[in-house]
């Protein structure tokens, strides 16, 4: 009989092969978690997969994620990012740093309405690389910026990993969205800061941009942003004030979504039509991951891997920088094989009793797991934003990955001052009004 | 495409695009899948409307969403999978010959067809306790709880079928060097 240890270790490393060698990332997940179920306990074993399939999908906290996936697909049909760069870029131009803090300010702020870093990194970048090629900013940082800037995508609401780890943890998908506001905004006030003293230090990588030249540019550039503002201040005020809960806030911001796209005459059925197609597509591949990531939980639960794991951790007599520090370097060399939420599927699991056992509030290590996928997310080899730039920047990898690198310390820096001080994570959770 | 391919947010390569196309299956599966979530939007705007003007809950809202949510989840399986919308790593398959990318494809849909069997088995055997032993949920609808778990059965089904007529072609190309990479 081989041990429960080595087991689950067989198990990652034929995760880690079948992932490496392109087998498609559900699959991947699923094959082990089937086999491992059925060499810990046979056929019996496998008998729970319908029930815990059906007790895993059937939720309510998830029903929020297509609904936010829609909300994003009708606004982008619409024309949301080039709204929100043109009005940003009037706004920040006069900051050190030009374009390249509109670059962070519009990713922070479509982040607001989409709660994925690729396709916030993709689509702010589609917009503002042609702009800062064509006005000569420096490529490596224009690239570094944008990669850097989609992270935040997953860590200011809405967030589509934040709702898959609260229905893993069972933890309040709205206070985990109101958790992330406030890391959300420091990261890019951290960004932002890097871009200006690197303006000022370097001047020639970033070049001089005027302002807006009359209080009706101003007024312009607001009447581009204000939309988007009423509609976050109203999806996120209504889960802050626990008047609707995430899959409500989602469907009151798709109804607001349509109502913005009839205001500026984009409306039509083929809108809505592809909006929805691109859903149902968007979603399938992304629950199909977390079907397979519920049967893996299911597998190691069977088999009391994670009882083993808080026990041996527990034994270590860590302290918990001591255990931070450890999970930030496991998270290191996992985000070199595995992309964010496969990471987090497979790692929550074993990690979440773990954490418990620490006493680490849920919503805290929710948090800090959304930036240690976003760190997976622009560091090589699987950095999939660092991708997405240089394919739409046409310059070389390596250039992206050496705009990106100042950006990675950055979040390196937020990392160590949530360990530091939890407290900016949980205060505005710890003010929400219980839902209605 | 270099490194991963993100099914999530990116539109499929063209590299990617080759293979099973896809049926009236999908496009069927599609269609209700799109009808569901829009009733989603519906229904629980209408809740909250009803609940914030009139102090009235319909009560279901939450209980037929999560059915709707099994039901897109479970039939949009093989939409994703069609379109090639599953994210993948890429490291190895570009650094291989195309005959060992079929060959290692063709592995691969042999574990992806056994594990959706067990799939399948699993939830027949569900589905059918269910029916037979007329569980219903636990709420004011008392749903026959048949019904969505049938759903994700059917679900499994075309995904099934996806992969087989996938696996077919490739296997059907194999000596000619044509057909899905």
């Amino acid at each position: 009989m081989i041990s429960p240890g080595i087991d689950i270790a067989i198990v990652f490393l034929v995760f880690i092969a079948l992932l490496g060698c392109g087998m498609a990332i559900p699959f991947a997940i699923g094959v082990p978690a089937a086999l491992y179920l059925y060499i810990q306990g046979g056929l019996p074993a496998l008998k729970g997969v319908g029930l815990v399939s059906y007790g895993a999908m059937a939720s309510s906290a998830l029903t929020a994620v297509p609904l936010f996936i829609l909300m994003s697909e009708i606004l982008q049909r619409g024309g949301v990012s080039p709204r929100v760069y043109r009005g940003l870029s009037t706004l920040c131009a006069p900051l050190p740093g030009g374009l390249l803090q509109t670059n962070i300010a519009g990713c922070a702020m479509f982040s607001a309405i989409c709660g994925s870093s690729v396709a916030t990194a993709a689509t702010i970048g589609n917009v503002a690389l042609p702009q800062l090629i064509a006005r000569k900013y420096d490529g490596a940082l224009s690239a570094g910026s944008l990669a850097a800037g989609g992270t935040l995508g997953i860590l200011i609401p809405p967030s589509l990993v934040m709702i898959i780890y609260g229905a893993f943890t069972d933890t309040s998908v709205a206070r985990l969205f109101m958790a992330g506001i406030v890391p959300g905004l420091l990261l890019t006030a951290l960004f932002m800061l890097y871009i200006a003293v690197h303006a000022k230090l370097v001047p020639s990588a970033v070049p001089k941009e005027p302002g807006p030249s009359s209080i009706l540019e101003v007024m312009r550039a607001f009447s581009d942003l204000l939309p988007f503002l009423v509609l976050i201040v109203l999806v996120f005020g209504s889960l802050y004030l626990g008047f609707a809960t995430p899959t409500e806030a989602a469907a009151i911001g798709c109804a607001l979504a349509i109502v913005i796209n009839a205001v500026w005459g984009q409306l039509s059925k083929a809108l809505l039509v592809d909006a929805l197609r691109e859903t149902v597509r968007a979603s399938g591949a992304l629950l199909f991951i977390v079907f397979s990531a519920a049967l893996f939980s299911y597998a190691i639960t069977f088999a009391g891997v994670g009882e083993d794991l808080t026990r041996f951790v527990v034994n270590l007599q860590l302290s918990k920088y001591e255990l931070f520090l450890v999970v930030f370097l496991l998270y290191l060399v996992l985000g070199c094989f595995v992309e964010g939420l496969g990471m987090i599927v497979i790692t929550v699991p074993l990690l979440h009793p773990v954490m418990q056992q620490y006493g680490v509030d849920p919503v805290f290590f929710g948090i800090m797991l959304v930036i240690f996928v976003e760190l997976g997310l622009i560091t090589p080899p699987v950095g999939i934003n660092l991708f997405v730039i240089q394919s739409t920047w046409g310059g070389r990898l390596s250039e992206v990955i050496r705009g990106a690198m100042p950006f990675v310390l950055m979040m390196i820096v937020l990392l160590g001052i949530l360990v530091i001080w939890p407290g900016i994570v949980m205060w505005l959770p710890d003010q929400m009004r219980p839902p209605a | 495409m270099t490194g991963v391919s993100s099914s999530i947010d990116q539109a499929p390569q063209p590299d990617q695009a080759v293979g099973v196309a896809p049926t009236v299956i999908e496009s069927i599966s599609e269609g209700v899948c799109m009808a569901l979530l829009a009733l989603m939007v519906v229904m629980t705007c209408v809740e909250v409307l009803a609940r914030a003007l009139f102090d009235y809950s319909m009560q279901a809202t939450d209980e037929l969403s999560a059915y709707f949510l099994l039901a897109i989840t479970f039939l949009s399986f093989s939409i994703s999978y069609v379109h090639r919308r599953l994210a993948e790593v890429e490291f190895v398959m570009q650094r291989i010959s195309p005959r060992a990318r079929r060959l290692l494809k063709l592995a691969f849909d042999l574990f992806s067809i056994a594990f959706v069997l067990v799939l399948v088995w699993q939830f027949a055997r569900l589905t059918q306790i269910s029916w037979e032993s007329d569980q219903r949920a636990a709420t004011h609808l008392a749903t026959p709880l048949w019904i969505p778990r049938a759903m994700m059965l059917i679900g499994m089904l075309t995904l099934l079928a996806a992969l087989c007529r996938d696996s077919w072609l490739r296997l059907r190309f194999s000596a000619t060097d044509r057909g899905p990479k």
